[in-house]
Formats: structure tokens, sequence, C-alpha cells
């Protein structure tokens, strides 16, 4: 998104809505930006878009969701307190009211725009190659063990382990107070990249970071939810498809079989048929 | 207690029918004589092979006897454990609310192998099994004027049961396999494409439209 260009028309549509008093369509503006602004930042995160339809989630919920996620794993907070109040309070009164809501809110909630856009968050679907971590982080003792010494790092690692433990611990204790008060790409990468470390320190073996919380805040969630009916709609075109081509390769098998057997074929044929149909229609209803 | 979704209702439902399937008869033949007298009656199962109700040394029974279908043993043995780890992955995780990634992956593995191997008992046995040996398949009825016998042809309960199972079994195991493909490909999303996906689900704002309208009403000085 173009932001500067959005602010200039911002700026303009204030400057409208001011001389006519018309006030919900600068509220609803407001509101449709921070709630994209919030899906574009836990999205980066790796979270899964908010459940829009019919309000199932709110806008506050739904930061409330992805900051404990973060808190859990990194005990770091994404989304400040006071801006998810603020965002209740606004979002609640909005929906309450369909839009109209006092002059005071909207400065309130343009204001809550413009704080999250400072957030800057990494894209943690970049791959995190964790090599040019270390170079940037004073944790590149870990990689210059000498070759030699590498092969005995194993029977040795459990004297370092504690030590660096401890070390790691340090580093994240810093990086969380830093990233409590103030978010920046960098150290959330440092962050989850310690927390990386740590576990495979823990657990020796795996080199993969690992972040808890279920599959339905992940991204690809949402997209997979309600489609079970369409799976058993595709179960039986299957089904019925593989029956009906097994009776076709015995007609073709049996020749004599084939006046029997014909109406068979076209029954499956035609649940085949029908149940295309189904799938298109909810589809189209969705 | 937690309560199980539909779906993972009907998985569980589904490998239930497919196990209690194993034990049922999956395929049978009658022959009939003129006077309406069954002359020679086979039933098909897939660990006993064929059986009858007649007693042994029946002659005419004795040579209606089809040859033995050999269905291999370790795949219905493989067959039976595979349901067994599916009844368990159903009723303990559930996939939504599942945190272990890695775990998840090894369990997709063992919905993807009862999708297979049911296709095979539903497909392949068939195909495989039954007309080589000139078993009529699903339902059929065979005159023979020389002999003046009807053969009677038919798919048994234990298929049928196959087939429902798979029917129930289908939606689940593939919602499962999906979720997991996608979540993999998800740690290899590229930042173009997630960028495309957060341009997806943000909703339009009509900026332009907006101003127009408002500077329209002050150039018309309508203030309402």
């Amino acid at each position: 998104m173009n932001y500067q260009v959005f602010d200039l028309k911002l700026k303009r549509l204030i400057q409208a809505c001011k001389e006519t008093g018309n006030y919900k369509k600068l509220a609803v503006v407001g509101f449709i930006s921070t709630s994209n602004l919030v899906d574009e930042i836990a999205l980066n995160l790796g979270m899964r878009p908010r459940y829009r339809e019919k309000s199932e989630e709110l806008l506050f919920e739904y930061m409330i969701a992805v900051n404990d996620i973060f808190e859990k794993n990194l005990q770091i907070q994404i989304f400040n307190n006071e801006t998810i109040t603020t965002i209740k309070e606004i979002e609640l009164l909005f929906l309450r009211n369909r839009g109209d809501i006092p002059y005071k809110h909207i400065k309130n909630l343009i204001f809550v725009y413009y704080e999250l856009r400072k957030i800057e968050v990494p894209n943690l679907y970049k791959g995190m190659t964790g090599e040019d971590y270390f170079e940037s982080s004073n944790l590149y003792m870990l990689n210059v063990i000498p070759r030699g010494m590498r092969q005995k790092r194993d029977t040795n690692s459990s004297k370092f382990k504690p030590m660096l433990l401890h070390k790691i611990k340090e580093q994240e204790r810093v990086l969380q107070n830093n990233l409590n008060k103030k978010l920046d790409q960098m150290n959330i990468e440092r962050a989850i990249f310690l927390k990386n470390i740590k576990k495979s320190l823990i657990e020796s073996n795996k080199n993969r970071i690992t972040f808890q919380g279920t599959l339905k805040d992940n991204m690809d969630y949402g997209k997979s939810q309600n489609i079970l009916i369409k799976y058993f709609l595709i179960g039986i075109a299957f089904i019925s498809l593989c029956l009906g081509g097994l009776i076709a390769v015995e007609m073709f098998l049996y020749p004599n079989t084939m006046p029997v057997l014909s109406n068979l074929l076209l029954i499956f044929f035609g649940i085949v048929i029908i149940m295309i149909f189904s799938y298109k229609s909810l589809n189209k209803k969705r | 207690m937690k309560t199980l979704s539909y779906p993972r209702l009907a998985l569980l439902a589904g490998v239930t029918l497919l196990f209690v399937s194993l034990f049922l008869e999956w395929y049978s033949f009658q022959v009939v004589d003129i006077n309406n007298e069954i002359i020679a009656s086979w039933s098909y199962n897939l660990f006993f092979e064929w059986t009858t109700d007649f007693p042994r040394g029946a002659t005419v029974n004795e040579d209606y006897r089809p040859l033995n279908l050999n269905v291999p043993f370790y795949i219905n043995v493989l067959f039976v454990v595979i349901l067994i780890l599916a009844v368990g992955i159903g009723t303990i995780q559930d996939i939504n609310v599942s945190k272990n990634s890695s775990n998840i992956r090894y369990y997709s593995y063992i919905f993807a192998f009862l999708l297979m191997l049911t296709f095979f008992y539903v497909v392949l046995f068939p195909s495989i099994y039954l007309y080589p040996n000139e078993l009529y398949y699903p339902v059929l009825t065979n005159v023979d004027i020389d002999l003046n016998t009807i053969t009677y042809y038919s798919i048994g309960i234990g298929y049928i049961l196959q087939l429902f199972g798979f029917v129930l079994i289908f939606p689940y195991s593939l919602y499962y396999l999906l979720t997991v493909t996608a979540l993999e490909r998800s740690r290899q999303i590229p930042e173009i494409q997630i960028e495309k996906i957060i341009q997806d689900i943000q909703e339009p704002i009509e900026l332009d439209e907006f101003i127009a309208e408002e500077e329209l009403k002050i150039k018309k000085g309508d203030y309402s």
C-alpha cells in the first residue's frame, strides 16, 4: 500500500468531513484502515486472518488472540493494552451505532491507526537460515568452534550448555524489555531466533522454529474451514466415478453383461453429475 | 468431557464400518436349478477365503467352487493396524486444536494410507480378483440354458460397508491431509505471496468515492 497517497487522501477526507459535519464516512475509513493494518501485521507474523463473517471475531478480540500467541512464545506484546482498550471501546460503539460515533472517538481511532503504523514486524514466512543472525548477534561464539573441536562438541556440549543457556536467557530478557517498549523487526527476528537456539540446545536435535499455538490460529486454517461438506460431496462423486468405471470395464470385458449393467452405469455417472452440481451450488452460496 | 466434532464422528463411524466389514461376507454366488433349489452356494471373506453352507463332499457344490482369490494376508493385517491407528488419532487428537505440527505430519501419512488401502479394497479388489475369475460385479443374474441353472452373483455386506466406510472417512482424511500440506507449504511462502494474501483479505476502502461525495456536498452547500 502506498501510505503517502493514502495519507494525502485521508487528509482531504478529514477536511471535507469536517466541513460537512458528516463524520460517519471518516469513522468507516478509520475503522477499515485499522482493521486492515491489524490483519497485515498479524498475517506477516504467520497468524490466520480474522474471522470477519457476521462479526464472528471482533477486531479487539483478534488483537488479543495475536498477543496471546506472542506472549506465550516470546513473552512480548505485539499490541499494547491501551491500544486494545481504545479499539474495543470504539469498535463496540461503532457496531452499536452502525458507524455513527462521536468525533473524539474518530480522532482516537485515527491516532491508534497511526500508532499501529509504527509497528515494524518481520515477515515470518521469510526463510531464516540462522547464519545471518549469528553475525548480527553476540552469540557468534556458537559458530566459531573450530572444526576439529566440533567433532568433540557433542561430548563436551553438556559443559557448555548451561553457560550458553544462561547467555541466551540474558539476551532474551534484554530483547523482551526492548520489544515491550518498542516493537521492531530485527528484535522480533532475534527473539524468535534465540527461542530457536534455546530449543535446539535443550532438545539437541531439531533446528526448527516451533511456535506454540493451535492450528486454528494459523493463517492456513481459516481457508480450510467449512469445506468438509464439499469433501463429503467429492468423496461420493469419487466413489461413484470409480464404481462407474469398474462397471464400464466389466462391460468391456464381458459384453453380454451390457444390457443389465448399463442402467447401473448411468446411475453412478448420474450421481457424479449431481455431486458436481451440488458442489458448484455450495461454492456459489459461500 | 470433550465432544467430538461431526467430521471426527463420521471418521470414527467410517473406520468402525471398515473394520467390521473385514469379517463379513464380501462376495457370494448361488446356483439354483430349474426347481428353484439351491445346488451350490459360496461366499467370500477376506480372511477365510471361500466358505459354503453345504456339507463337505456335496459334489455339485464342490464343482462350482471358485479358485481362491488370495488377497495378500499382510495387506489385511496392515489395514487392521492402520484402522486402529486412525481410530486412535481420530479420538485423541483434533487437528483444529493441535499444537504439535510435526506430529500431525506423521498422522497425515496414516490417513493417506487409510485412503489408499480403502481404495484398494473398493476399486482394485473387483478388478484384480473378481473379474479374472469371471465373478460378476456388483449384482448379476446369469441364466444357463444348457444346464438349466440360474447363477446369482452379488457383492456382500462386507463390500457394501466398505463403500459406506470410504464415504465416511473421506472428508476428514482429505481435510487432514490438505491442512497439513497447506501448513507445510505455508512455511515456504515467499513474501510476494504473503502480500497477495494480505491484499485478498483486506477490505477495500473507497477513499476517492468518499472524498468526491463530500466535496460535492460542499459545492452544493448540502451540509445535512
